[in-house]
């Protein structure tokens, strides 16, 4: 099992230089000239251009560039200076955090609601509850989330406020610590946690016909301990990948919830980093991104083991 | 009771993210004055997040500046007749608009307690315009006499670190010799570039330091509380400065910017009462806020003006200025001022704004919809069946483009290309390259309120390679008249001779006007008297707690 992670981490050296150096070069490739674009529709001087091309050796050729990059993050732990002035490093360290705290919050909320839902719903398979939960799991993935997030926000922050005097969920910002995540994280994990209901349910519906479950209630156990032990713990394997999985793309596909609701996360801070062309900031937040990817995914396989004894990493 | 082991992974995976976010939320949770009762509440202000560290010569845009005026003293200020007035100066006099002396009123002194001196302007506005430290507002000291001698060009070696012209006679006498006579250099120096710098903020390397733009130390009224973390910190705190010589705030002392990125959602806030001042409402959000503020809704106009260029300098098909006249009455101003951009504009009728002394209302006439006399003259000048019309997709333009494109095509029935660019610096990139021929959408914002920043800047010869004059335009006539303006020997006399360099601009119509830009602001209940300044500032010292 040691082994068999350390080998894991070891492939992940080559998929996160690979990852870099083609971020790098799709920046890279982006029309236009950075520098002349951060003064919008004045021109700016053209010698003052040309000396902050030259300081962030804009000039030089694509390989020259990353070479500069990657030597800087392995030689000297520094991940480049944004257009602004502002350690890379520094920035990202303020905002992984920001975007951990809704990614994980957006991931319990699911995990919870989503599991229990699919439970539900699997248990009273054919009853109305089930139809109800299917029925809404589907409005869920048909909405997108700027209009959840916009009606939300305006109803159970704005108006609620307007009602009752008292903020129950901050309507925008993180200055209110914990709950001011719980509205965006829901948002976040909207579709999501349609999925997961749906996934959890099929998954243990069809778990529950199997043999083992019948040879199990014939042996005399109680329901409790034939769907929990026998039934959801085999069933939960899909639900683990697509969980694990799903913790990227909470962190790095945020953008329009962190937008609405005003979290100055790393979802954001690559849009605006595409947008001004600033590499060191796409390429910093990408790596670590991939990295947190390949590590969910590690996860992810070393669970399924907890999780089937048969399932075995040498 | 026995819990299977599966839902003890879970559990526990769902206890440790539960656990880590609410430690995290109260790690990165910034000390928020506005919980607690008692103390002193902060005045809240919506701001969208500057894009540069706080340093004046560095700030070209308005946040960042919005920020700095708080925290500095300009040297003149603007007031509700759009007039100069003294700030930090004590007087500001010349008797040939060449050599300038200003002297300083006493009284000021730096937020960290040492004494304001005319060496501090001297030493900000050098570093501001040497070519070595690329600041973005070193441009504003272009007329200054020994700019030249800063810019080399590139590659080129710096010989001195001053300006000559510009000279701190004793503590509080400043000298500044521009290098030609220019009536306006009074009104230029309100703007955040002039601001001067303390000591204390330059480093051993003689460049501003990183603390410093972290947390500028001004001569304002304002100081920073804290440094400002750019991209991790949500607010911006400030309380009033003891020592401030001039007028404070009376009921309040602190003020909080909090930073957006997104100006509906700050409009949100605003109706919660969770910011006070919006500055920048929506255009998406200007009907309910009518409604739904009342008198805490202000429109008022603000300085920035919307055209459509003509490339003129790489395209033969424009030359004929009976044709730009056909287009500029083709278009349906009013309906892309009151229904397209819903009333956040108002339509142009002059190339001056009316936020600015000079501006003559509907002064160029071609500027008035009238869609038969278009149709008329088009077809008598000739003009092409086919015409371009080119704009930057990141700006929010595509809009009101395309409803001048539909005016163009009903009313000169004619073809219409409209062509999205990435970034405005793409449309003038593929103009030079000669990949585009088209008109073009274009804005100015105003660097100092002058009229004539809205005539040298965009329409001069000498702005063809330095400046802003992307249609390439030039005429003798204009540039004397102009530069007759900048010797005139009053103000007064000054604004005549600007007013007849724009009824030229009027006549050849080298750009045409569209839209001028309103300020539309809100605020909440719990502030009252709330005045935006001509610099889209608001005046702090007047606003008042409800």
């Amino acid at each position: 099992m040691g082994r068999y992670v350390v080998r894991r981490l070891i492939q992940a050296i080559p998929v996160l230089l690979g990852a870099t150096l083609f971020i790098f070069a799709i920046v890279f490739a982006l029309p236009g000239d950075p520098i002349a674009a951060l003064a919008g529709e004045k021109r700016q001087d053209p010698n003052i251009v040309n000396i902050l091309r030259e300081q962030y050796h804009l000039n030089d050729p694509l390989l020259l560039q990353y070479w500069y990059y990657i030597s800087g993050i392995f030689l000297r732990g520094d991940f480049g200076r944004t257009f602004a002035g502002v350690p890379v490093s520094e920035l990202m360290a303020g905002k992984f955090q920001i975007t951990l705290n809704l990614a994980l919050t957006a991931l319990v909320l699911e995990a919870v609601v989503g599991i229990l839902l699919g439970l539900w719903a699997a248990l009273r398979r054919g009853k109305a509850i089930d139809t109800i939960i299917l029925a809404s799991t589907l409005l869920l993935i048909s909405v997108p989330p700027l209009v959840t997030g916009f009606v939300l926000q305006l109803w159970l922050g704005v108006w609620l406020k307007q009602q009752v005097g008292v903020e129950i969920f901050p309507i925008a910002g993180i200055t209110a610590g914990f709950k001011a995540y719980l509205l965006p994280g829901f948002v976040l994990a909207g579709s999501s946690i349609a999925y997961l209901t749906r996934l959890t349910r099929t998954s243990l519906v069809e778990t529950l016909r199997s043999d083992y479950i019948r040879t199990a209630t014939a042996k005399g156990l109680s329901r409790r301990r034939v769907i929990g032990r026998h039934g959801l713990r085999n069933a939960l394997i899909p639900l683990v990948t697509y969980l694990g999985a799903d913790l990227g793309t909470l962190m790095g596909g945020a953008v329009i919830t962190e937008t609405i609701f005003n979290i100055p996360g790393i979802g954001l801070q690559i849009y605006q980093g595409v947008y001004l062309r600033e590499q060191p900031i796409v390429v910093g937040i990408v790596t670590i991104l991939v990295l947190v990817y390949i590590l969910a995914n590690l996860v992810v396989d070393l669970l399924y083991a907890v999780l089937d004894p048969r399932i075995r990493y040498e | 009771m026995r819990v299977t082991k599966g839902a003890q992974i879970v559990a526990g995976t769902a206890l440790l993210a539960l656990a880590v976010a609410a430690c995290g939320g109260g790690g990165t949770t910034t000390s928020n004055p506005t919980s607690g009762g008692g103390g002193d509440t902060p005045v809240r202000m919506e701001l969208g997040e500057p894009q540069n560290l706080l340093v004046p010569s560095n700030t070209t845009e308005s946040e960042g500046s919005e920020v700095l005026a708080s925290v500095f003293e300009p040297l003149v200020n603007y007031d509700e007749n759009k007039q100069v007035v003294l700030a930090a100066a004590e007087s500001i006099e010349s008797t040939d608009n060449k050599v300038w002396t200003i002297k300083l009123k006493s009284g000021y002194t730096w937020q960290d307690g040492t004494p304001v001196e005319a060496q501090n302007y001297v030493d900000a506005w050098n570093y501001a315009a040497n070519q070595d430290n690329a600041q973005g507002a070193g441009y504003f000291f272009g007329r200054v006499d020994g700019y030249a001698d800063l810019n080399p060009g590139e590659g080129k070696q710096v010989a001195t670190k001053e300006m000559k012209g510009l000279k701190a006679v004793d503590n509080t006498t400043l000298q500044v010799t521009l290098t030609a006579p220019f009536s306006q250099f009074k009104t230029m120096l309100g703007y955040t570039a002039f601001y001067p710098l303390p000591k204390s903020a330059f480093g051993a390397d003689g460049k501003v330091t990183q603390e410093y733009g972290e947390k500028p130390i001004g001569q304002g009224l304002f100081k920073l509380d804290k440094p400002y973390k750019k991209g991790t910190d949500q607010t911006i705190d400030l309380s009033v400065y003891d020592k401030y010589p001039a007028k404070k705030p009376t009921g309040w002392t602190k003020l909080q910017f909090k930073l957006y990125n997104s100006s509906e959602t700050a409009y949100n806030d605003l109706q919660g009462d969770n910011v006070d001042i919006h500055d920048s409402l929506p255009a998406s959000a200007i009907s309910s806020a009518k409604t739904a503020l009342g008198d805490r809704y202000q429109d008022q106009a603000d300085a920035g003006v919307g055209y459509i260029g003509f490339p003129l300098k790489y395209n033969d098909q424009y030359k004929d200025v009976k044709m730009r006249e056909a287009i500029s009455m083709a278009i349906d101003r009013k309906t892309i001022a009151e229904t397209v951009f819903s009333g956040t504009r108002s339509p142009a009728d002059d190339f001056i704004n009316p936020a600015i002394d000079g501006y003559r209302q509907g002064a160029c006439k071609a500027c008035q919809y009238n869609p038969t006399q278009a149709k008329e003259q088009y077809a008598a000048a000739n003009g092409p069946k086919t015409l371009e019309l080119g704009y930057n997709a990141d700006g929010g333009h595509k809009e009101w483009i395309e409803a001048a494109a539909n005016n163009l095509r009903a009313n000169l029935g004619v073809e219409v290309t409209v062509k999205p660019f990435e970034k405005f610096a793409n449309i003038l990139d593929d103009l030079d390259a000669k990949k585009y021929k088209g008109m073009f959408r274009m804005g100015w914002a105003i660097d100092y309120p002058s009229a004539e920043n809205y005539l040298t800047p965009i329409f001069s010869t000498g702005a063809i390679t330095t400046g802003s004059n992307y249609a390439g335009y030039s005429s003798k006539e204009f540039d004397e008249t102009v530069a007759k303006g900048d010797q005139a020997a009053t103000p007064e006399e000054g604004l005549k001779l600007y007013q007849q360099a724009d009824d030229i601009l009027i006549k050849d119509l080298p750009y045409i006007p569209v839209y001028f830009y309103r300020n539309n602001s809100g605020y909440s209940t719990k502030v009252k008297n709330v005045k935006i300044n001509l610099l889209n500032q608001v005046e702090w010292a007047d606003v008042e707690k409800a």
